[in-house]
């Protein structure tokens, strides 16, 4: 008998075998994490002429805040939202503004930063699982194209002042609230018949990886999502034995409509096009991201030009991003995904999401309610 | 055998949000003006 055939396979020798996860981490995840933070540093000496931070504050925001507090602030939402399924721009919107009293204009267009850089430390990761389809993300990212320039007129017109700025932000708070909280009823759980089947499927590849010894963190290797058929009018992909099909024209909607809105407020959309996705097309997470990283990437990148230059070109209102800021932030925020993204099938999200949800609810109805009768506190 | 520090991955959400707490009370302490 050969040799190779009586000896089992041995691991390729090299960093990655001992400890892949820290491997990955240190090949994918640290050298976005460190660029984006000394970009950071750079924009704060380019934008303020210094490095903004405890002592002197960031120039556009006008607030004094230590960068560490920042890094954290994108770690902390970052992790938190990214483990419930949502990104880290609905969370870190509303602290930016009530706890780090970045309360101007310039609050959307940085918060765009965060949401545009935050999904490029996950997206290498789902583009190895093959939870990658841009036939899937393209009706959706044309939307966003169309829309996410009309939105920071939206905010500088319309919503110009903080008061009724947090109410708009209020609104979305809610209905974020609601849909986490909805999640873990049964009647939802129920009627996502794909996500259930999904879940169970992913659950017994898990027990299979177990019995064998393995740690499963994510989709088997043959897992892919391809295209079975793709026009201007439909696109028909199948995953894991699923097949979908889908309106091209109605996910350019939908994508205009969460463009508009998403950008006016300075957060990446996903609070919207996740309910919206899976209520009309019951499409699992796994899948979802596939259509969702490459919509927030697109939105973020088209909103931040228009409030950058756009905006500032037609009506003559300067709304340029806090640039540091943002990059600070999003630093942690990438860092809080990964994270996220590794440890969520440890955490139990049926406790997590009615507790966020009812955080964020009251958070919101605070906004709401202060717009319309001014509470004798700050919110 | 599994890692120990696997227990505590369940709470980190919770430690991350305990830490929000005490990081914006330490903030609205000493930095708003």
């Amino acid at each position: 008998m050969p040799e190779t055939e009586k000896t089992p396979p041995v691991a390729p020798p090299g960093p990655q075998a001992g400890h892949p996860l820290l491997w990955e981490f240190l090949r994918d995840q640290l050298p976005v994490i460190v660029g984006v933070f000394i970009l950071g540093v750079a924009a704060s000496y380019w934008q303020h002429g210094y490095l903004a931070g405890a002592e002197r504050p960031f120039g556009v925001a006008g607030v004094r805040v230590p960068i560490w507090h920042l890094v954290w602030m994108g770690l902390w939402t970052g992790y938190t939202m990214a483990v419930v399924g949502e990104a880290s721009g609905i969370f870190s919107l509303p602290y930016s503004m009530s706890v780090l009293q970045f309360t101007g204009v310039g609050v959307s267009p940085t918060g765009l930063i965060t949401t545009f850089l935050n999904p490029f430390g996950a997206l290498l990761g789902y583009y190895r699982n093959h939870q990658w389809n841009l036939d899937l993300a393209k009706g959706l990212c044309v939307g966003a194209i169309l829309g996410s320039p009309i939105g920071p007129f939206i905010r500088v017109y319309l919503l110009n002042d903080p008061e009724p700025f947090k109410a708009a932000i209020g609104l979305a708070l809610v209905m974020m609230a609601a849909h986490l909280c909805l999640q873990v009823t049964p009647w939802y759980i129920a009627r996502n018949v794909r996500q259930r089947r999904f879940k169970e499927k992913f659950a017994a590849h898990v027990a299979a990886c177990e019995a064998a010894g393995k740690v499963a963190s994510g989709l088997p290797d043959d897992f892919r999502i391809r295209t079975l058929q793709s026009s201007w009018r439909r696109v028909t992909v199948s995953y894991w034995g699923e097949t979908q099909e889908f309106s091209v024209p109605l996910l350019v909607g939908i994508g205009f409509l969460v463009g508009v809105v998403a950008s006016a407020l300075g957060v990446g959309g996903g609070f919207m096009l996740v309910p919206i996705l899976v209520s009309l097309f019951g499409i699992p997470l796994y899948v979802l991201v596939a259509a969702t990283i490459p919509f927030v990437i697109t939105l973020s990148l088209t909103g931040l030009l228009s409030y950058a230059v756009i905006v500032p070109m037609l009506s003559g209102t300067r709304a340029e991003p806090d640039w540091s800021f943002g990059l600070f932030v999003a630093s942690g925020a990438i860092l809080g995904a990964w994270l996220a993204s590794k440890t969520q099938r440890f955490i139990p999200e049926h406790f997590l999401k009615p507790m966020l949800g009812a955080v964020t609810g009251l958070v919101g109805t605070l906004y709401i309610v202060n717009f319309f009768w001014p509470l004798p506190f700050k919110v | 055998m599994q890692n120990p520090s696997r227990k505590l991955l369940p709470y980190l959400p919770f430690l991350f949000l305990a830490g929000a707490v005490l990081v914006a009370a330490y903030h609205i302490a000493f930095y708003w003006e």
